[in-house]
């Protein structure tokens, strides 16, 4: 586990440091593999096939929004079913055209989730997509899947009849228009296999929603395990129902790795606060400031534990072995070094040996009296002029300092996390929260304004 | 002499300006009433125009069938049941988009209460110098 914290501490480094380009190394990547893909799935529009043109609008689309990736897919894929037969260019763009019409009115953010669903199709890994989404997107993610599997099965239907298409653009003046739309709908609409599986994706993202939602432990690694279990079940139904081309062992071990997957994506997502460098300009009557906040990366620390050292000064409620926070220690602390009033004199002496004992003779006990000193400075802070004005509210600040609250990365405080990694990091966070600028540009700055 | 505190507060509100803030903004113009209704008709031409494509795929799929029964179809009940099916495509499209930018307009108000809010501390602290 720790391993993986520095690599998540690494990633998350590297990735505030190179967010930019991060994003149009993505982006051109996505673009640029969608690309190759629809022209060595369709490949109709020579002009289209050459590589200088799919490099150039990769790059268009590394700048421009991810939205845009959509479009330029769509206009790719209907360009090729144009040069290929109007018939068929014609329902793609009806597809296209609902899609855009019915779905991203309302959540334009997961327009990428559409090129990434039949790119998973045709790499044969399909299963990861509801199980992703619903993991991390919203019930609308529905909505994009089924798109995504509608585009996947059309474009197939078109790939597998190239021929029949072909024949009917030969002899296209004895054809009957009506007739060749009427084959390309059934074959786009029709198809029930590829209704069956857009239901069983639909079915899977809404319970995987819906368990990670849930107010209890472990509710992402369950929602990946019940999500599996219904995504073989739904396929493998589905498959028999319909004789869809999909094999049992291949259901199954797809899906199994497409949860291994998500298992690691979810330890990145939810353990990781993707902050961004934020680079802002503004001004007042003085000065103008360009400012570059850079969000404070933090080492997890490992749990502390302090031993005990006389246990006929304690009580016995407490235990001699027990996971604490500074305020902890400093209890401890005082209830060692405060004799009672009886016998001061000749406790004294007795009680600094058993301290330093207990602490170490030279560097461990200047450690712990740093450790018990640092939470009087912080109780004091707010009293002086290190007061920070600009601290989390009183809510989000009592969050923070509770043992087992999670901020997520988008700035809000979850009671949810109980594994051992986040509640080692309470302390921490506990510990930062009162430093100024501490949460600046974390992320979740709609939250601290 | 820059102050230290002020370049924060500046900062965040920078930073949200320049992100949410400018959505938000365009948002924050109209009363949620106005805002809601605006989506709300948008959602309702987007509909319709689905409708129309999902009607015209439906009429060419079955265009022999209703080449056959033109005579002996009864125009007002094709009608009638056209018009159920839009109605419930329309009003089950606008429902749903009510909610969500019911839902994305009050998570909007919120926002914009704390940069308002900041606003104010920032006025403070300028009076106060």
């Amino acid at each position: 586990m720790t391993t993986l914290l520095d690599l998540k501490q690494t990633i998350q480094t590297y990735y505030i440091k190179y967010e930019f380009y991060i994003s149009l190394g993505w982006k051109f990547l996505l673009a640029l593999v969608s690309l190759m893909t629809i022209n060595s799935k369709l490949g109709y529009q020579g002009v289209l096939m050459s590589p200088l043109i799919v490099l150039m609008c990769s790059l268009l689309c590394a700048i421009l929004p991810a939205t845009f990736l959509v479009v330029m897919d769509a206009l790719f894929v209907l360009a090729h079913l144009w040069a290929l037969s109007r018939e068929a260019a014609i329902v793609g763009f009806l597809i296209f055209i609902l899609m855009f019409l019915l779905y991203y009115r309302f959540a334009p953010a997961d327009a990428p989730a559409v090129i990434v669903t039949p790119l998973c199709f045709a790499m044969g890994f399909p299963y990861v997509m509801p199980l992703g989404l619903g993991l991390l997107g919203t019930p609308a993610s529905v909505v994009t899947v089924v798109f995504g599997t509608v585009i996947h099965y059309y474009l197939k239907f078109i790939s597998d009849n190239v021929a029949t298409f072909r024949e009917a653009a030969a002899d296209e003046a004895a054809a009957d228009t009506i007739a060749r739309l009427q084959s390309v709908i059934d074959g786009a609409f029709g198809n029930n296999t590829m209704i069956a599986i857009a239901a069983v994706f639909a079915v899977t993202l809404v319970i995987v929603y819906v368990i990670r939602r849930l107010p209890v432990d472990h509710c992402h690694d369950i929602a990946i395990g019940v999500g599996s279990i219904t995504l073989m079940i739904g396929m493998l139904i589905a498959s028999a129902s319909y004789n869809a081309d999909v094999s049992a062992p291949g259901v199954i071990i797809g899906t199994i790795l497409a949860a291994l997957l998500l298992k690691g994506l979810e330890f990145f997502t939810f353990n990781l606060d993707y902050s961004r460098v934020e680079n802002v300009q503004f001004e007042d009557d003085d000065y103008y400031y360009y400012v570059k906040a850079v969000p404070k990366v933090s080492v997890p620390t490992p749990e502390r534990r302090v031993k005990q050292i006389n246990r006929a000064n304690l009580t016995s409620s407490e235990d001699s072995s027990s996971p604490v926070d500074g305020n902890t220690r400093r209890v401890v602390y005082e209830r060692r070094v405060r004799p009672s009033s009886d016998n001061f004199a000749a406790g004294k002496k007795r009680r600094r040996t058993d301290l330093e004992k207990s602490l170490g003779s030279d560097g461990t006990s200047r450690e712990a009296d740093k450790s018990v000193a640092a939470p009087q400075r912080r109780r004091q802070a707010p009293t002086g002029r290190a007061r920070n004005p600009y601290a989390a509210p009183s809510k989000a600040r009592n969050a923070a300092t509770r043992p087992g609250t999670q901020r997520t990365p988008q700035g809000r405080t979850t009671a949810r996390a109980s594994s051992g990694v986040r509640t080692a990091e309470a302390p921490r966070r506990a510990q930062t929260a009162n430093r100024p600028g501490t949460n600046l540009g974390t992320g979740s700055t709609d939250e601290k304004i | 002499m820059v102050d230290e505190e002020r370049v924060i507060l500046m900062t965040r509100m920078a930073a949200f300006a320049t992100r949410e803030g400018r959505k938000d903004s365009k948002i924050n113009e109209y009363f949620r009433s106005d805002y809601v209704g605006f989506e709300v008709v948008k959602s309702a031409i987007s509909a319709t125009i689905a409708f129309g494509v999902l009607f015209v795929v439906y009429l060419i799929s079955d265009f022999e069938g209703l080449i056959g029964d033109f005579y002996n179809a009864s125009f007002l009940d094709l009608g009638k049941t056209v018009l159920f099916f839009y109605l419930v495509t329309v009003v089950g499209y606008c429902f749903i988009s009510y909610i969500v930018f019911s839902h994305r307009y009050a998570r909007m108000r919120k926002r914009m209460k704390k940069y308002y809010k900041g606003l104010r501390k920032l006025r403070k602290m300028y009076e106060r110098d």
